[in-house]
């Protein structure tokens, strides 16, 4: 490849020569963003904005330089049906960085659930709640949005539409072009439309910024590719599963609240729960091997956003993050919450929680990793939205110097180191750098042996008395069922699945219906197993626990085979993590499936 | 080469319902459900853009009516290869049945092939083909198709799935096969002439990442009511005869209905084919 033969081919706006099958299928960028999410929506924003501004200071001669033209040089890729289809989490938004890129968001109709007035911890037991008398301040969440992230994506997307950013939903990008261990771009994905055959693109970019979210299939294939996670602590993951619920308008007593003793809930108000059903009491000390929690988010329209979060490092071959989201909402408080409410909304995702010695190196020759990809996430705030917002400031202005330094005029890849120096050097550090040993501890059980470490941790800034503490990737954690794991309820076998009354105990088919999700049939699937032996072998040692995990039941047990039902699959990835056997592959699907999130 | 026009319609997607789909007086609650492109309008731009392929000069133009969000659809139809799209929005076409409808795209028809005859063949811009979807998954009439085709004067070939020749005999001649109930009818026809696609036929291309590049910001026409010099009074709520006296909101309820659980077991399923076969026979559908 050179630079003359990229320049015929980026003039070239025949479009109507290029009717399938003809045989110009490479397509130029300057920048190619992978995943429409917030990190780059934020990057692609941020980065515009920049230019805009140096266009027009040129125009008004307060400073001499050449105009930066990037019409269709900047596109997002998004493998989901619209921006947003696929994007959930809690979710609570620290406003932190998105009042640099657009400080007059709330003018422009952002799209707020609610500001959070109100916030309680609760610790549960099986019957009763305790409620923490003060609240840490790292989890003050006053001024802070409560969101639903797809609104919120699908808001960014048309900011960015209107910045003339090329967005294009319904393209996944599903391999990496590597050539001289450099990034070239990305392969789009092979359309199969019975009995036709699309083959994808290869969009090709100076720079391609992976921002695929928690555990993208391209960014651990670059990180594998490049090596960038030598000498650094192996990715973990939490599970977190949300259904969204419509309160009974006939309950709201007064202002969307409903009254639950002395506790409100409603638009406004945030509430973490530990505690039941994942491990209570000082039983936890012995057999503490679920950890997490729960939250409850009040949004706008009398909606109430429900999850629970888990650690998939849990040694429980049966962990199951829905069935004890389920477990949670039987609880006698919440059951009030919910008395005659209507669940509206279903999704999952894993969440990175590893901290800041699980950053890979974050650039290399044409890549760049930024948000949850990137593993930027703070689990003792239990928030990454604001950090993947921060890091995709960051990389932005760092592609903004390259544009000034002309970088873009010579079309190879280039590494933008400055991007690390520049991480370093902001909050994001910091604030990674306090956590650093909390989710190690977290996971250990609440309130013991966790709870001391974490107390110290709290007084020091982060600081462990048994030294940083080192993550296992989640697989390796599983154990036998012959082996004692805790907590696990012996009579309750899988199958034995709570009672459903589609109210307060929703099933997990009726759940998935909820997440709108769909998949072409005339795909193979997207979801292989490496070896079927090793599902036998499976089944003796772990009695399949991709058929428990799974939060969309893509996995199921017949006759000692395990049937994929790749449909139903909700892309959370779970399920390529926590194998135990590290057997299941999951690739990308074509492009226009999975998910179709809305309020989530 | 053809000149092609293919009718669109934007409509709420009514496969995926979550929430409130009706409202309490029984229309379609169109907020709470997303817009899409109607799946057999879709299916009936594959079909011309199958012409195209073969014919590379063609032209396909997609007509739609509907609010300005209905330019949507105009883009989705050139990403994945229509020529141009052209947006018919009035206030005056509001609440049109299917006769306003029809009568409304048959004045842009008309307007499209610059107010000349659309049929005369010395005319250049000529109609050779119109495609549409058999109906609409909102309405389900399955009318305005066939009421344009009367519009024009020309012939029709409806529940069409697949071009079996175009041009092999004759430049004007069509083949197509009709899917009717139990037979599939085989159907020669001389353009011009409008086809109504079936669900049957083969599902749409994926869009064109090079045309959703430099297409995004194509501006697409919006015509209204003058620009296709069409009568007030034939028009929107005006020109429609149709009156709606009432819209039943029917929800099947298994309350007060005979139900019975069977477990799934060899025994309970022949019991459960015994009671079936003898209801069938009482009511006549077995012959005994």
């Amino acid at each position: 490849m050179n630079a003359e033969n990229i320049k015929t081919t980026t003039d070239n706006k025949d479009y109507n020569s290029l009717q399938y099958g003809t045989q110009h299928r490479t397509i130029f960028f300057d920048i190619l963003l992978v995943g429409g999410g917030p990190a780059n929506l934020t990057l692609a924003i941020h980065l515009t904005n920049l230019i805009k501004k140096h266009n027009a200071d040129i125009i008004e001669k307060k400073i001499d330089a050449r105009p930066i033209d990037y019409e269709n040089k900047i596109a997002i890729i998004e493998k989901g049906i619209n921006f947003g289809a696929h994007s959930i989490s809690g979710a609570i938004l620290d406003p932190v960085a998105l009042n640099k890129i657009i400080p007059e968001h709330l003018q422009l109709g952002f799209p707020i659930e609610s500001k959070i007035e109100e916030e309680e911890i609760w610790y549960l037991t099986s019957k009763y709640r305790w409620k923490l008398p003060v609240i840490p301040r790292f989890l003050k969440n006053h001024g802070n949005y409560v969101v639903s992230l797809s609104k919120m994506v699908s808001w960014m997307a048309k900011q960015a539409e209107q910045n003339d950013v090329v967005l294009l939903n319904e393209v996944a990008g599903v391999e990496l072009l590597v050539k001289d261990n450099q990034l070239w771009g990305v392969k789009t994905d092979d359309r199969q439309i019975s009995p036709k055959h699309y083959p994808g693109y290869q969009l090709k970019a100076q720079v391609t910024i992976l921002g695929e979210g928690s555990a993208g299939v391209l960014t651990s294939a670059a990180i594998k590719r490049f090596g960038l996670d030598h000498s650094k602590n192996p990715s973990v993951y939490e599970l977190g599963v949300k259904e969204v619920y419509e309160l009974n308008k006939a309950d709201k007593s007064d202002n969307l609240s409903i009254n639950i003793g002395a506790s409100k809930i409603g638009a406004g108000k945030c509430i973490h729960t530990m505690g039941y059903p994942l491990s209570t009491g000082l039983s936890s000390l012995i057999t503490s091997h679920k950890s997490g929690g729960a939250f409850l988010y009040g949004m706008a329209e009398n909606r109430l956003a429900i999850g629970m979060v888990t650690h998939l490092s849990c040694a429980d071959p049966h962990l199951d993050v829905h069935r004890e989201l389920q477990q949670f909402k039987r609880h006698p408080y919440i059951q009030k919450i919910l008395h005659n409410a209507k669940v509206v909304g279903y999704g999952a995702k894993t969440v990175p929680c590893g901290g800041l010695y699980t950053i890979p190196r974050l650039t290399h020759n044409g890549l760049m990793i930024i948000g949850d990809g990137a593993n930027l996430l703070d689990s003792r705030k239990l928030k990454g939205l604001h950090l993947a917002m921060e890091s995709g400031i960051l990389a932005a202005e760092e592609l903004f110097a390259g544009y000034l330094r002309n970088d873009f005029q010579n079309p190879t890849p280039k590494d933008y180191k400055g991007f690390e120096m520049r991480l370093k050097q902001s909050f994001i550090y910091n604030e990674m750098y306090k956590s650093r040993n909390f989710s190690q501890a977290m996971k250990m059980g609440i309130p013991l042996p966790g709870g001391p470490l974490i107390g110290v941790q709290l007084m020091t800034k982060g600081w462990n008395p048994t030294g940083n503490l080192k993550t296992r990737p989640d697989y390796q954690q599983t154990r036998p069922i012959n082996q004692p794991v805790g907590s696990r309820n012996k009579n309750a076998s899988v199958n034995d699945a709570v009672h459903c009354d589609e109210k307060i105990v929703i099933d997990k088919l009726t759940d998935v219906f909820l997440s709108r999700t769909t998949h072409s049939e005339d795909q193979n699937s997207h979801i292989t197993l490496k070896n079927e032996e090793h599902c036998k072998l499976c089944f003796q040692r772990y009695d399949a626990p991709c058929c428990c995990f799974c939060p969309a039941q893509v996995y199921e047990k017949r006759e000692k085979k395990i049937t994929i039902n790749f449909s139903n699959c909700l892309h959370c990835k779970c399920c390529d993590l926590k194998c135990p056997l590290d057997n299941i592959v999951w690739r990308l699907p074509e492009a226009g499936g999975g998910p179709q999130y809305t309020i989530q | 080469m053809y000149k092609i026009i293919v009718l669109a319609k934007q409509v709420p997607d009514t496969k995926n319902i979550i929430g409130e789909a009706m409202r309490p007086d029984g229309t379609v609650n169109r907020a709470a459900l997303p817009a899409i492109f109607n799946p057999e309008d879709l299916q009936a731009l594959e079909m011309a853009l199958l012409v195209k392929d073969r014919f590379p000069q063609s032209k396909i133009s997609v007509i739609t009516m509907g609010p300005i969000a209905a330019i949507e659809i105009l883009r989705e139809a050139l990403f994945r290869g229509a020529d141009d799209g052209y947006l018919i929005s009035d206030k005056q076409f509001a609440a049109a049945d299917t006769l306003a409808t029809s009568y409304t795209l048959t004045q842009a028809i008309k307007t499209l092939s610059g107010h000349g005859d659309p049929l005369e063949p010395k005319n250049e811009n000529a109609i050779d083909l119109i495609f549409c979807g058999r109906q609409a998954i909102d309405g389900d009439t399955a009318q305005v198709g066939p009421q344009v085709a009367a519009n024009l004067g020309i012939p029709q070939v409806t529940y069409a799935f697949e071009i079996v020749d175009i041009g092999d005999h004759h430049k004007n001649q069509i083949t197509l096969k009709r899917q009717l109930d139990d037979v599939t009818e085989l159907v020669r026809a001389q353009m011009p002439l409008l086809i109504t696609v079936t669900d049957s036929a083969s599902h749409a291309r994926p869009r064109d990442i090079r045309r959703t590049i430099f297409l995004r910001k194509k501006k697409i026409p919006v015509w209204n009511i003058r620009d296709i010099t069409a009568s007030p009074d034939r028009c929107g709520l005006k020109g429609s005869p149709t009156n709606v006296l009432k819209i039943n909101s029917v929800i099947l309820s298994l309350e007060g209905k005979n139900t019975q659980t069977f477990e799934a077991t060899p025994q309970s399923m022949d019991k459960l084919a015994k009671i079936l076969r003898a209801e069938l026979h009482q009511t006549g559908t077995l012959e005994r």
